[in-house]
């Protein structure tokens, strides 16, 4: 009967154990956090673009793009672009990502943003 | 005995279990909760920093068609304001963005210095007296059904091109008056080119210094219609050249033609 008390018990710490495991609270936080990082990504992008304007966009070439949203980079945040098929770099896996698509005439333009250290 | 402290061990180890795993249930399910309203108010974000990215690039596209009708043609004096009126006014860009749909429209604003919000327009938002006006209407709509967020918003917008329309007008008609006043207060001799080209090479300068003034280029082309009462049928063209638009330098051309007879009354500009 001791046995089969152990049992009962050992059965109970193990579900509760396993129940705390699925049901963590940090998977609902995780998922928060990744919403959050990818909406300051955003607006970081559209304050940059509300800075700038859009025109530049159009009147420079890429490689001036690109060096442009390089300088305006930093730790936290790199910002880059994809001019029609030219892409100035992707981000590392892992990264968040957030993009801001810009559908003009005459060339499609993509700024995008990432960063894995934001906080 | 033994068994009783046995039983009552396994009881409160279920009790303490159950409090646990209780206390995590309800930490998990407010960080779902919370989870749930990080992902409305980023929905709700992310449609409105849309929906101003994308009245933005309509906007900017408007800005693009408008300089390539602008630079398209030839513009006739008389009738460039009606013209100019009823093609930007048939100008529209259409922006979609998943459930999120953008539109802006055109038509000719009333001008003045006015200052706007746009900044994703830069240098061109807001309105600036004597350059050309635009007004921009945008209507945007937009849903996440999972996040229940609706949008809709309407918004005008004042924008403007560095084109001097209203004065490039009143210059060429004004070039049209003036040649016609000197043709028909000149008199000549004989209908020859060689009498009547000094007197528009004269009208030509009056008129270049005018145009200059303003900024703008301006020839003036002629032909004899000779006959006895010699009469001059010209062309007056002005262009305002190097124009800083959206997509790059570019001028718009207006032209004028006008018929004189040297010693008459003036006669009306052509249609």
């Amino acid at each position: 009967m001791r046995y089969l008390d152990i049992a009962i018990a050992a059965l109970v710490a193990m579900s509760a154990i396993s129940g705390t495991a699925v049901w963590t609270p940090r998977s609902g936080d995780g998922a928060s956090r990744q919403l959050m990082l990818q909406e300051e990504l955003r607006d970081y992008v559209l304050a940059y673009l509300q800075q700038r304007g859009v025109f530049w966009l159009l009147q420079s070439p890429p490689e001036s793009i690109c060096s442009e949203l390089s300088r305006a980079s930093n730790v936290s945040v790199t910002l880059s672009a994809t001019i029609g098929p030219r892409s100035c770099g992707s981000p590392p896996s892992g990264a968040v990502y957030a993009a801001v698509n810009l559908d003009m005439i005459p060339e499609e333009v993509t700024v995008e943003a990432w960063s894995d250290t934001l906080e | 005995m033994v068994r009783h402290v046995g039983i009552g061990a396994t009881s409160a180890a279920v009790v303490i279990f159950a409090i646990i795993l209780a206390s995590n249930f309800a930490l998990f399910f407010a960080s779902q909760d919370r989870a749930t309203m990080y992902s409305r108010s980023d929905s709700e974000s992310s449609i409105s920093d849309s929906a101003i990215a994308l009245a933005g690039v309509g906007g900017a596209n408007i800005l693009v068609k408008e300089q390539n009708l602008l630079e398209s043609q030839v513009w006739s004096c008389s009738t460039a304001t009606q013209k100019m009126t009823d093609e930007t006014g048939s100008l529209s860009d259409d922006q979609r963005e998943g459930n999120l749909a953008v539109l802006v429209s055109a038509k000719l604003g009333d001008g003045g210095n006015v200052a706007d919000n746009m900044s994703l327009l830069a240098p061109f938002n807001g309105s600036i007296s004597g350059d050309l006006s635009i007004s921009l209407q945008v209507i945007a709509r937009g849903s996440d059904s999972l996040a229940g967020v609706y949008f809709s918003k309407h918004e005008d917008h004042l924008v403007h091109l560095p084109v001097h329309l209203q004065s490039a007008i009143a210059d060429c008609l004004e070039a049209v008056r003036t040649t016609t006043t000197i043709v028909s207060e000149s008199s000549v001799t004989n209908c020859t080119d060689s009498t009547v080209y000094p007197i528009m090479r004269a009208s030509s300068a009056a008129l270049a210094s005018t145009a200059q003034r303003d900024g703008f280029q301006i020839a003036l082309d002629y032909s004899l219609e000779g006959g006895a009462s010699c009469t001059v049928d010209f062309e007056v063209s002005l262009a305002q050249v190097g124009i800083q638009g959206p997509s790059g330098p570019f001028l718009i051309r207006m032209q004028e033609g006008g018929s004189a007879t040297f010693g008459s009354a003036a006669s009306e500009p052509q249609e």
